[in-house]
């Protein structure tokens, strides 16, 4: 090794240790207040479904956490704490209930900013058979910065007071030939519009209930065009076919054959 | 004139009464209205169903107030005269009119259709601005500025009005894609669509020009090709640094896409401190806009796996993934240097990869499954029509090479900045066919790190529990002044393991910003009295920073005829290999790695910025212009008495600076992409270059 290599290293080293020195000691651990507002989260989950463990996100304005930009310049944001949390069942029922502190209390002084609902086919669903399963999600948002976009739930909308949600949702295999690669997931319309979105930005809500509807036999399947050379051949439950150069299958099409 | 005037006829005739009353007995006078459409190139839109609509003949004020008084008025106007249709020169004549202010109307689908297709004119309209209603983002609107249309219209005695198609059409067009409960707000100004355009009923008897803005909306110029392309590395060097801005709400990425890609009345411009650069952005159909980005940030800042900050966005032709390099891995990036990985089999096949990487990766991969899947499925269903750009800064580039990896069968476009060594050597073959072009900033420090050090599995599984800790000393005994491969020795046998020879390298085409230096001697200066008689010679520096991009040069090499025009001469392969290692970085003529080198803002996206602007305008002077001259002179003056190697190098450098013009010609190949630069040359100056 040459002398320029080890001068490199000389000056290397002092920079990543300065840059990432200390370990974090957040105290993450939550005491809600006696008074503290609560919300409930029910889900009945349908036959060959597995729900998964809510992911409860809390930001803290008291402890910020550092960001860096492009140039390496530091700013401070709101402190993390972004945990999973499993639901008890009600009972032998289907439907699973997990409480959540909207004031977190702490040290911290946590605050609820999302609740994310997380479920997905189950894997011995034979729906799922050979194909990477994609979850669902709902996103329940308290506060602004929140949980990121990502999700598939779409933009949020507005909604006050308690809330019960019963989407219809079709279960949509895509058989991606470029990737070698077949996904199934639960379809409930196509979320970049508001009105299907699966995102609320939640006011006074004290009880949020969801009961999916899973038309399992009402199956749609989107493939590529040979014919055409581009674009997608979707094939709906009622064995009609279209042509499109879409990536999402008609919705309102489907509702009308549950 | 058949009309008979009695009454008060102190005027001569009754064509524009103003606050007298004059009585005409029979017919009315009539008046005309010519109306020209035009998009911005001056070209006219004909086959437009045009209507006219008279305004009410007073307001419900008005008319209250008449009531008031005991009169009966009724402000009904008269029937709307019947509509006309643009003919070749886009004009449309009405006759016949009464002397009441009329809106104009066009059928809107037909209009959307059309003016989707019209390309934009050169100059950009700073009036067209939205109302902004942001302290932090204050409108620039010029009362004085004038579009050519406007001139030449106006030369010609005729009125002209500069509108967007929401202020002409009837109704709604269809808009395709379009999510939003309000339509485009540039081209549905608010409180101003779908009621047509005015036409006061003193404006009439007169032809009106009406130039209207064309349905279109703003996407990067990023061109699809395998050959280095400057716009690539301009624009992706731009979303590099973009994906650093976002938190948890994404508003500058978002106001990116969302309004300045639809905001016509100057080009996109991502301005947020410290960076403030123009993109070099071309138009398309409104049709084929970007729609709403998707911002994905996996969480907690404190360690690499829940880091993970990307964006994406799509257009009609292209995908874009950027990502961001978090400082947690880099953080990661020193213990990661100890515990190599496995390859995933359908990342590469073979070779290691950085563990701390790896994770990170697939954990965010896993997250936002919907969107990534979402992306597969949508390059699969435009089957090569819609290319997938996919770029990142430091660490960023290190998981935009991961993901590119994933996304091979799509022969993705990958351009880096600033990136450390992520795979190892094993890893490269089956990593060949990813078109990767990595910016190295002179003496930058990230891309130096891991050293070329010899770390395997084996060795890991041997030290496993220790690794970090291990590391540590690894770098510490180096800095000592042990020599790496002296300190592999010494644990080889301290461990009786045999390391495989299996480091870190780097992957891809290297695109590097050079402070090239040269030294000659030269006499010191006149008043310079030396101890003895006879003159004295000192060592004297010239440098001058180069963007040099070797595989311009295979290009040369491969091009023929036409093509090779482009570039004056071709180097020998042979030499440059030598200044051009593969895999690794090229020797730099300054010692230590400075990690100020590192940043976007201020070392990579001004000297690329300055770059596209020397070609875009080449009439500008430019300070790194007349230092390159000057460094060329010097090279000239000092050819006998300074180190010929150092020389021929410095000379195949410059040589390779002056074949950049080649990385710019697909964008200058296409209207919009000249138009593209021409409105970037006149948008922005130089920058400030820093030599290191």
């Amino acid at each position: 090794m040459n002398f320029p290599d080890k001068a490199k290293l000389i000056v290397t080293l002092p920079v990543l240790a300065l840059l990432y020195g200390c370990g974090d000691t957040t105290d993450r651990s939550l005491s809600p207040p006696p008074d503290a507002k609560w919300v409930d989260v029910s889900f009945r989950v349908p036959d060959g479904v597995t729900l998964l463990p809510v992911e409860v996100l809390y930001r803290s304005e008291k402890c910020k956490t550092v960001r860096y930009n492009s140039s390496n310049e530091p700013h401070d944001i709101p402190g993390y704490n972004d945990f999973e949390q499993k639901y008890q069942q009600q009972g032998g029922s289907d439907i699973w209930q997990s409480r959540v502190a909207i004031e977190g209390g702490g040290i911290c002084q946590w605050s609820l900013r999302s609740l994310r609902v997380s479920f997905r086919l189950s894997a011995d669903n034979p729906l799922a058979k050979g194909k990477k399963v994609i979850d669902t999600n709902y996103i329940f948002d308290f506060g602004s910065y929140g949980l990121s976009d990502g999700y598939g739930t779409g933009r949020a909308k507005d909604a006050s007071g308690d809330l019960n949600l019963k989407t219809d949702f079709f279960p949509v295999t895509v058989i991606n030939k470029m990737f070698n690669e077949t996904y199934v997931d639960m379809f409930g319309g196509d979320t970049d519009y508001e009105k299907w979105s699966r995102r609320y930005q939640l006011k006074n809500t004290q009880k949020i209930v969801i009961e999916p509807m899973l038309h399992s036999d009402k199956s749609t399947l989107l493939e590529g065009d040979k014919e055409r050379g581009i674009g997608m051949v979707i094939t709906y439950p009622d064995g009609s076919i279209e042509h499109v150069r879409k990536i999402k299958p008609d919705y309102d099409r489907l509702l009308s054959m549950k | 004139m058949p009309m008979e005037i009695i009454g008060d006829n102190t005027t001569v005739t009754c064509l524009r009464p103003k606050g007298k009353v004059v009585y005409c007995r029979g017919e009315p006078h009539k008046y005309w209205l010519e109306l020209q459409f035009v998009d911005e190139n001056n070209h006219a839109v004909s086959g437009l169903n045009v209507r006219l609509e008279y305004h009410p003949l007073a307001s419900a004020e008005e008319v209250a107030i008449a009531h008031s008084r005991g009169y009966d008025y009724n402000p009904t106007p008269p029937p709307n005269p019947p509509a006309g249709v643009t003919d070749s020169q886009g004009i449309v004549r009405f006759e016949d009119l009464y002397w009441v202010t009329v809106d104009v109307k066009v059928d809107g689908q037909p209009l959307a259709d059309e003016m989707a297709k019209r390309p934009l004119g050169l100059r950009r309209n700073p009036n067209s601005q939205p109302v902004s209603n942001n302290y932090f983002k204050p409108e620039t609107r010029d009362p004085e500025w004038r579009t050519d249309v406007q001139e030449e219209a106006e030369a010609a005695g005729h009125i002209h009005h500069y509108v967007t198609i929401g202020e002409l059409c009837d109704q709604m067009p269809e808009i395709e894609g379009w999510t939003d409960k309000a339509p485009p707000k540039f081209h549905f100004p608010p409180g101003r669509s779908l009621k047509g355009t005015e036409v006061s009923r003193e404006a009439l008897d007169k032809r009106h020009v009406i130039e209207i803005c064309p349905f279109r909306a703003w996407v990067l110029a990023l061109n699809d090709t395998k050959d280095y392309d400057l716009a690539n590395g301009y624009n992706l060097g731009i979303m590099a640094d973009l994906v650093y801005c976002a938190e948890a709400e994404n508003s500058t990425i978002d106001y990116f896409f969302r309004q300045q890609c639809q905001d016509l009345s100057c080009i996109p411009r991502f301005a947020e401190f410290p960076s403030y650069f123009h993109t070099l952005a071309v138009d398309v159909p409104f049709s084929e806009r970007y729609r709403p980005p998707v911002y994905l940030n996996s969480g907690q800042g404190d360690n690499p796996e829940g880091d993970t900050r990307l964006f994406t966005v799509e257009c009609g032709t292209h995908i874009l993934v950027a990502w961001c390099g978090t400082a947690s891995l880099l953080n990661a990036l020193t213990d990661a240097s100890f515990g190599p990985k496995r390859c995933l089999p359908e990342l590469a096949g073979a070779g290691n990869i950085h563990g701390g990487f790896l994770e990170a990766y697939e954990l965010a991969k896993q997250k936002f499954d919907p969107i990534f899947k979402a992306i597969n499925t949508s390059l699969y269903e435009a089957q090569g029509t819609k290319k997938l750009f996919i770029c990142g800064h430091s660490l960023g580039g290190s998981l935009a090479l991961l993901y590119a990896a994933e996304m091979k069968a799509s022969m993705p476009i990958l351009y880096t900045y600033g990136m450390p060594r992520t795979f190892t050597r094993a890893a490269m073959p089956s990593l060949e066919n990813i078109s990767h072009y990595r910016h190295v900033n002179d003496n930058d420090t990230v891309p130096q790190v891991p050293i070329d050090a010899d770390m395997d599995n084996l060795f890991y599984q041997k030290l496993g529990p220790l690794g970090s800790k291990l590391g540590f000393n690894w770098l510490a005994v180096s800095v000592a002044g042990l020599p790496v491969s002296l300190w592999q020795k010494d644990m080889e046998l301290q461990l009786g393991i045999q390391l495989k020879k299996d480091p870190y390298w780097h992957h891809g085409n290297t695109v590097i910003f050079f402070q090239a230096q040269q030294c000659s001697m030269k006499l010191t200066g006149p008043n310079q009295k030396s101890l003895t008689d006879g003159q004295i010679y000192a060592p004297h520096y010239v440098a001058v920073k180069l963007f040099l991009v070797p595989s311009l040069n295979d290009e040369c090499l491969k091009s023929t005829g036409e093509h090779q025009a482009a570039f004056i001469q071709c180097l020998n392969p042979a030499s440059l290999e030598k200044a051009f290692p593969k895999n690794t970085n090229p020797a730099l003529d300054g010692l230590a790695t400075d990690p100020r080198s590192h940043s976007m803002a201020h070392r990579y996206l001004p000297y690329i910025h300055n770059q596209v602007l020397e070609l875009a305008n080449p009439e500008l002077p430019m300070t790194r212009k007349e230092m390159r001259e000057k460094f060329k002179e010097e090279l000239d003056e000092a050819s006998g008495r300074a180190n010929q190697d150092e020389l021929k190098r410095n000379r195949e450098f410059l040589a390779l600076q002056d074949m950049l013009p080649v990385a710019l010609r697909r964008t200058q190949a296409e209207e919009t992409g000249k138009n593209a630069l021409s409105r970037f040359a006149a948008s922005t100056e130089e920058d400030v270059e820093f030599s290191r």
